[in-house]
């Protein structure tokens, strides 16, 4: 019988799947597909699955790119790919066995070379070509750099300056009033913030929205909800001056040119082509990538959901972020940030410009091998000695005033344990951490007062689960000096430095303490 | 010293930004706090700016004050981030020791099931149900979420994860469930962390039941209360149960003889027995419950003979004297017979409706323990069967139905009872057959034989439930090894059958089936599946297709039969079916090209459609 040119796993429906339901519904149609078939040259799956019509719908999984295979189906879904390609893969995975010979139907192959064709012509076509998709944010935008046009480049640069410029109104007015927190004012400021969204300034957006979040909050203390708020009016006028000083090309004297294109993302809310990516030097190869921890939360101030998967490049030790954004509003129609649990080799990535965490991002050709032992100890050894490099490299990002307060860090801790309430960190040279939940403080109302009604009835159970997967674990892993996989951040009020646990790690387990 | 200055400094340029900018250049806070940082500067050059910031907001005009106040803010902003420390004082305590920690789960799995198990609606159960069969339950990170589902406002979701999950996880939540639990003033959550305790460590939990009976919130002390017999030896349980058995609370006495469930003791039985006839429903509930299955040898003696009590005393109901309207239809009265008996005295209408609930209570009362005795699983006697048999032709149904299900329950094993037994099973139909059908499933296969003859008779008549079918089948299959005879016939009877669904299951009995012993059917199951007329049972389609391509590969004997009901049906959707089969059966399906081309003038398109689709696979071009 035919066989595919690779082997296929259940890792890889969950990356294609665009969300977790798609996947467990595939992983369900076993028994509803009739028919299965694979070609002679192993590059087609082929099927018919019984769906809720009367006609069972034809599926059919193109292989002839091994890595990034094209699925058909007649069904109606608008997920894609749909159950019905990944419950054939499925299939696949589960029992080459039942697949008998067959070849495909000439419309499938019609499809495959007009594919082929399209691709080569894509290849062929002039760097200054207009191609690809200008708006996408997932993590396969395609063909070659756009030809930037100069009178729109323009028109958004002065966009951006009033925006600025209200920006820097609001924030005056603000400081210039006082109480900033008063219903009618965080009222106005929800309905300015939209405008600098119109003035392609996002990520000031999210600032703003951020401030009326932490205005509504009921369950803050005074002196917290002052702090806090200080904390991001001191940021957005920042952000004023930053965002000024790049628009009219002036760099602080000390700043690196990714500084500033990492504010240019972090402020203007720009969205790189990988093409762009790579031709402002962003970009590596041959990386050798292992998932040590996967986080999704909702980002109330975003509207999106946030999706990452922390991956340790086992070349150089660096602690990279696969990242997926997802709007509430329509987020069925971008795929879910993927989780691996193989270990992945990277032929060419872009890696965003940033801090310490870089967001990496790859279209295809990706190859995964099954986590070992040897793995595991080849990332256990880039773990940091202990916390103070972790600590001091946090402090240095913190320097710049736009960069984010939190970094995530592979440390080694010599003992965890509880001080009095507390869940301590401590590294061999005897610095301690307090390794906390990280507060997802700013979700709206009505589930922060669910929260707090439950958190009332069972005092001391915070709803992230990484601190009580920490505790629990503590106990097997304390002995072996493990390494913590760990998001250190800072507290502003107290100006406290602490730790969110996100995976444990030794020479030959590992432990995701979140999801 | 200087940290928690600057800290504070940080702390006043808060409140300065919610007091408004244009008081922060006659702050006297501010102006102090601006000593203390030009002091420090004098030692530390990194603080000058901020000095200077701190001047310039001091000194600024009004209209200026807000872009001073923004810029000292940003400083101190940085400032803050400097100052940054982590420093936890304190002794580290021991850690819990646990082993096993383990997170097997895809991250995404493990976060689909979270959100099911914290969110609302019925897909929690199914969700639970799939991570138990699937052996996903035990992940670390799924730990916490189970133990805070046992204060869910579902009910039922809370008592599984009691129940089947948290026992899965064992010891390691043990340490979550202690720390959470409240005895004193626990609630439903609070009971099942008891049970789910008791059920992962049987010695902690007795200990904690102890506890609970004395000190325990009414909830706790009933799960306690049940919970006993499983942790704690026989003659303890016995001896808080007849305890408790006199509570004032009725939730706590019903619960307090489900503690007597283990026990041997005569006073306990007599205890229980006795507490049948309580007026409190959920005691005598109780009651009824344990007498199924108490631990006493001679419990279905004790049910036999109160049952025989109540059955035999039954209060004696008079009939009704006529209405008004009927004795005038009956016309005037009939002088006295010489030498008939004295006119007994008569009995108001409400004394009789007395009577009659009366007896009722009574009836229902032995129903109870009837259905009662029928759960007990020592029943394999002959005076059980003696004591059932005649019961079964009382005139009341609260009894005679009991009395059926007693005398299944005592089963073939009772060589006396055995005639009885067969032709109550050939007397069965519809639903009083599923009993039979769960007690044979119980029995080792040598047992039954005997009776599966009777079952076959009675599911030959009437309507039959699909359990029954199903159950048939199961039954009659394992015996095939042996006799295949009975299995075969029922097999031809059921794929005969114009049931669709009886059809369907026997199809699948076919596949399940070896080659071999299944290709004489497949016309019998072809010509069932024509025989219903309305082939619109696509699951049926699907399964004669399989049995199809395996049994009768080249099709050719069923082409006639298959072109006979194309050409007589009117139905759209037969027709399409049949169209289809034929197209699968490709070239050898081609002496049905005429009839086939005879329905290239259906009126319907989808029908022609399917014609040429069917033609090109019959007669390849």
């Amino acid at each position: 019988m035919a066989d595919t040119a690779r082997t296929y796993t259940d890792d890889d429906i969950d990356r294609w799947a665009p969300d977790t339901g798609v996947a467990h519904d595939a992983r369900n149609l076993q028994k509803k597909f009739t028919t299965l078939g694979i070609s002679a040259d192993g590059t087609w799956l082929l099927g018919q699955c019984q769906g809720s019509g009367k006609e069972p719908y034809q599926v059919s999984v193109d292989l002839a790119d091994a890595e990034k295979p094209t699925f058909r189906c007649n069904c109606p879904s608008r997920k894609f790919p749909c159950k019905h390609g990944l419950g054939l893969v499925n299939c696949w995975v589960k029992d080459k066995k039942k697949f008998k010979a067959q070849e495909p139907a000439a419309d499938l192959l019609a499809k495959r070379e007009k594919n082929v064709e399209r691709k080569r012509k894509i290849a062929e076509a002039p760097a200054d070509a207009p191609a690809g998709d200008p708006a996408s944010s997932g993590p396969a935008s395609s063909g070659p750099a756009k030809k930037p046009n100069t009178a729109a480049l323009k028109k958004k640069i002065a966009a951006q300056r009033e925006g600025l410029d209200l920006l820097e109104k609001l924030v005056l007015d603000l400081a210039s009033s006082g109480q900033w927190f008063e219903k009618t004012r965080l009222e106005k400021l929800r309905r300015q913030a939209p405008q600098l969204g119109d003035a392609y300034l996002n990520a000031a957006m999210y600032l703003l929205n951020r401030l009326v979040l932490i205005g509504d909050m009921e369950d803050l203390s005074d002196e917290e909800r002052m702090a806090r708020g200080a904390d991001l009016v001191a940021q957005l006028w920042q952000t004023t001056q930053k965002g000024k000083a790049y628009l009219d090309e002036r760099l602080d004297a000390d700043d690196t040119q990714a500084d500033a294109d990492a504010v240019m993302e972090g402020i203007l809310g720009k969205t790189w082509q990988l093409t762009e990516l790579k031709e402002h030097g962003y970009w590596g190869t041959d990386l050798k990538l292992i998932e040590l921890a996967y986080e999704r939360y909702d980002d109330h101030a975003r509207a999106q959901r946030m999706e990452i998967s922390h991956l340790l490049d086992l070349n150089d030790g660096r602690c990279l972020q696969g990242l997926t954004m997802r709007p509430f509003k329509g987020m069925q129609f971008i795929n879910e940030q993927p989780s691996y649990t193989q270990v992945l080799t990277v032929a060419e990535a872009a890696i965003y410009p940033g801090y310490i965490n870089r967001r990496v991002r790859w279209k295809g050709g990706e190859t995964g091998e099954d986590v070992t032992k040897a793995h595991l100890k080849a990332a256990y050894a880039k773990a940091l000695p202990d916390f103070k490099p972790a600590f001091d490299a946090l402090k240095q990002q913190m320097k710049h005033p736009l960069a984010p307060r939190e970094a995530v860090f592979l440390v080694r801790v010599a003992k965890i344990g509880p001080v009095g309430e507390q869940v301590v960190l401590e590294d061999a040279r005897g610095m301690r951490l307090e390794a906390t939940n990280r507060p997802r403080d700013d979700a709206p109302l009505d589930s922060r007062k669910r929260r707090a009604s439950k958190k009332k009835k069972r005092a001391g159970v915070p709803e992230p689960v990484n601190l009580s997967c920490l505790e629990q674990a503590a106990g097997e892993f304390a002995c072996c000096e493990p390494a913590v996989l760990a998001r250190l951040y800072l507290l502003p009020v107290a100006s406290r430095v602490v730790a969110e646990p996100l995976a444990l790690l030794t020479p030959d387990r590992h432990l995701r303490l979140g999801f | 010293m200087s940290r928690e200055q600057l800290l504070d400094l940080a702390s006043e340029l808060d409140r300065l930004l919610a007091a408004g900018a244009r008081s922060a250049s006659g702050s006297d806070a501010l102006r102090r706090r601006a000593k203390v940082v030009d002091d420090l500067s004098a030692k530390v050059p990194a603080l000058v700016p901020l000095k200077e910031a701190i001047d310039k907001v001091l000194t600024a005009p009004a209209k200026d004050a807000p872009n001073a106040l923004l810029d000292l803010l940003a400083k101190a902003r940085l400032m803050r981030a400097g100052l940054a420390e982590s420093t936890v004082p304190g002794e580290i305590g021991a850690v819990l020791s646990r082993e096993g920690c383990q997170t097997p789960l895809p991250a995404k799995r493990a976060h689909e099931l979270y959100d099911n198990f914290v969110g609302g609606g019925g897909g929690k159960h199914g969700a639970l149900q799939e991570a138990i069969e699937k052996k996903e339950i035990n992940d670390l990170r799924l730990q916490r979420v189970l133990v805070d589902s046992l204060d869910d406002k579902d009910a039922g979701f809370a008592d599984e994860v009691a129940d089947k999950a948290l026992p899965l996880l064992g010891r390691a939540v043990l340490s979550d469930l202690l720390a959470t639990l409240d005895l004193a003033e626990g609630d439903a959550g609070d009971a099942r962390r008891l049970k789910a305790i008791c059920r992962i460590d049987k010695k902690q939990g007795a200990d904690l039941a102890r506890k609970a009976l004395k000190e325990g919130s009414q909830k706790v002390l009933i799960e306690a209360l049940e919970l006993l017999p499983e942790v704690v030896p026989v003659a303890e349980a016995e001896k808080v149960g007849v305890e408790f058995a006199q509570d004032k609370r009725a939730p706590v006495r019903a619960a307090a003889l489900k503690a007597l469930v283990t026990s041997k003791d005569d006073a306990a039985l007599a205890l229980v027995v006795e507490k049948v006839g309580e007026k409190s429903n959920d005691v005598s509930a109780a009651a009824l419950e344990v007498l199924g299955k108490l631990a006493h040898p001679k419990t279905a003696d004790r049910v036999m003979e109160r049952a025989r009590d109540l059955i035999d005393n039954l209060t004696v109901v008079p009939k009704r004297s006529p209405t008004r309207k009927k004795k005038a239809a009956k016309g005037a009265k009939k002088p006295a017979k010489k030498g008939a008996k004295p006119a007994v005295k008569k009995l108001t209408d409400e004394e009789i409706g007395k009577l009659q609930s009366k007896r009722w209570q009574e009836l229902n009362l032995a129903q109870s323990l009837l259905y009662a005795l029928a759960q007990r699983p020592d029943l394999a006697r002959q005076d059980v069967a003696d004591f059932a048999a005649p019961l079964m032709k009382h005139k009341e149904y609260q009894v005679s139905n009991p009395a059926r299900m007693v005398l299944i329950a005592v089963g073939p094993n009772v060589p006396d009872a055995l005639p009885t037994l067969k032709k109550l099973i050939e007397s069965s139909t519809g639903w009083m057959l599923n009993p039979v059908v769960e007690m044979l499933k119980k029995l080792p296969a040598k047992d039954r034989a005997v009776l599966l003859p009777s079952l076959l008779h009675a599911a030959s008549k009437g309507y039959v439930p699909f359990g029954v079918a199903q159950g048939l089948f199961e039954m009659l299959r394992e015996h095939a090894a042996t006799d295949p005879k009975p299995f075969k016939e029922y097999l031809e009877r059921a794929l005969k059958k114009k049931e669709p669904w009886l059809w369907n299951l026997a199809v699948t009995q076919l596949l399940e089936m070896d080659t071999t012993a299944s290709t004489p059917y497949f016309a019998d199951a072809l010509d069932g599946y024509l025989g219903f007329g309305n082939s619109y049972y696509t699951p049926g389609y699907e399964d004669l297709l399989k049995l199809l391509r395996r049994d009768e590969p080249d099709g050719k004997k069923s082409v006639a039969r298959i072109c006979k009901t194309l050409a007589a049906t009117k139905k759209t959707d037969t027709k399409l079916n049949l169209l289809r089969l034929l197209a699968e059966l490709g070239p050898v399906a081609a002496p049905a090209k005429r009839t086939v081309e005879g329905l290239l003038k259906d009126r319907k398109k989808e029908v022609k459609t399917q014609v040429a689709k069917t033609l090109e696979a019959i007669v390849p071009t």
